[in-house]
């Protein structure tokens, strides 16, 4: 199936069959497989709304909502990718630049990261090694080791000696005196950058309230569509040169 | 990094930390930037950016120079 199908089905109603059905298929959808492969017996319509809904929600669809769907589902991720699957590129350096150039992540690793980011705007929190392990079908070492390859090649950040995930940048799940409210949720976020970059990442627009880092005094930015509306008197300043922006990311 | 309120806030802000100043970057720069550097990661083909395209962003929204070098 061609994910530009699915572009109406974001609209089918989550009845609780619907649901029951999606929370055994959702996480081979999520990896990018054929929920037709994987439950051949089912009905058509079935199996899209299964597609439908997994590929946005992947296991977790208790606490879902109509605008998690729209979020997901949205144009250019629907858009055809001919040649490629998702996930086939192994190998790849993940934003290597700084100092770890040598780190490389598999598509396994690329699959284990996208469970966490869908999983992230699906229940507003990454989701814990045991609960992607469960997803996967894997042992808890397995997916542990995964995280941390993606944490050593900057795809994700793990809080210090941990597998925990502090940031899927922009998103960020540590206390931060900032927050964001776009696509019906109000999130965390670590800096200016990630900031802004939370409604880029879900395509939505979004109002980013933070503080003035000399005066602490509270700012408001807003973005409307592709446009920053309010705060554009405002200014980020960034004190690390870009080459040394993982040295200590936290800082940064 | 950060917002400020100004440029009066930052010169303030860096003074009192002993900091030197890095780069200020006006708010809809910042947004610009955010657009293009995270408009795809939540796609469902996203796969790590290669250093190149990675600088490509930065000079398209006109972050260049030494400081925007990413190596």
């Amino acid at each position: 199936m061609r994910l530009r199908e699915l572009d109406d089905l974001a609209r089918l109603e989550l009845t609780p069959e619907v649901e029951e059905e999606v929370r055994h298929v959702g996480p081979l959808v999520e990896l990018g497989l054929d929920a037709g492969e994987h439950a051949p017996a089912l009905p058509e319509r079935t199996r899209l709304a299964r597609t439908a809904l997994g590929v946005a929600l992947g296991d977790q669809l208790e606490r879902a909502q109509g605008p998690v769907l729209r979020m997901l589902l949205h144009a250019s991720s629907l858009a055809p990718r001919p040649g490629r699957a998702i996930g086939d590129r192994p190998d790849s350096p993940a934003e290597s630049y700084g100092a770890c150039d040598h780190v490389r992540v598999d598509a396994f690793d690329l699959d284990v990261r996208r469970h966490v980011y869908f999983s992230v705007v699906a229940n507003g929190r990454p989701p814990s090694v045991t609960e992607t392990a469960t997803a996967f079908g894997r042992e808890e070492e397995e997916i542990a080791d995964a995280y941390l390859r993606l944490h050593d090649a900057h795809a994700l950040v793990l809080f210090p000696d941990t597998t925990d995930v502090w940031m899927a940048n922009p998103f960020c799940f540590g206390p931060t005196p900032h927050r964001v409210s776009a696509g019906g949720r109000s999130w965390t976020e670590t800096c200016a950058w990630d900031a802004l970059g939370i409604p880029a990442a879900l395509h939505v627009g979004g109002v980013v309230e933070t503080q003035c880092a000399c005066c602490g005094e509270a700012l408001e930015l807003e973005v409307v569509g592709d446009e920053l509306t309010r705060g554009r008197n405002f200014l980020a300043h960034v004190l690390v040169p870009a080459r040394s922006w993982w040295d200590d990311i936290g800082f940064t | 990094m950060v917002f400020l309120r100004s440029e009066e806030h930052l010169e303030r802000w860096l003074g009192a930390n002993g900091w030197e100043a890095g780069a200020t970057v006006p708010a809809p720069t910042m947004n610009e930037l955010a657009r293009a550097w995270f408009w795809t990661r939540l796609e469902v083909g996203w796969s790590p950016r290669a250093v190149e395209d990675a600088q490509a962003i930065l000079d398209q929204v006109g972050l260049t120079g030494e400081f925007w070098a990413l190596r």
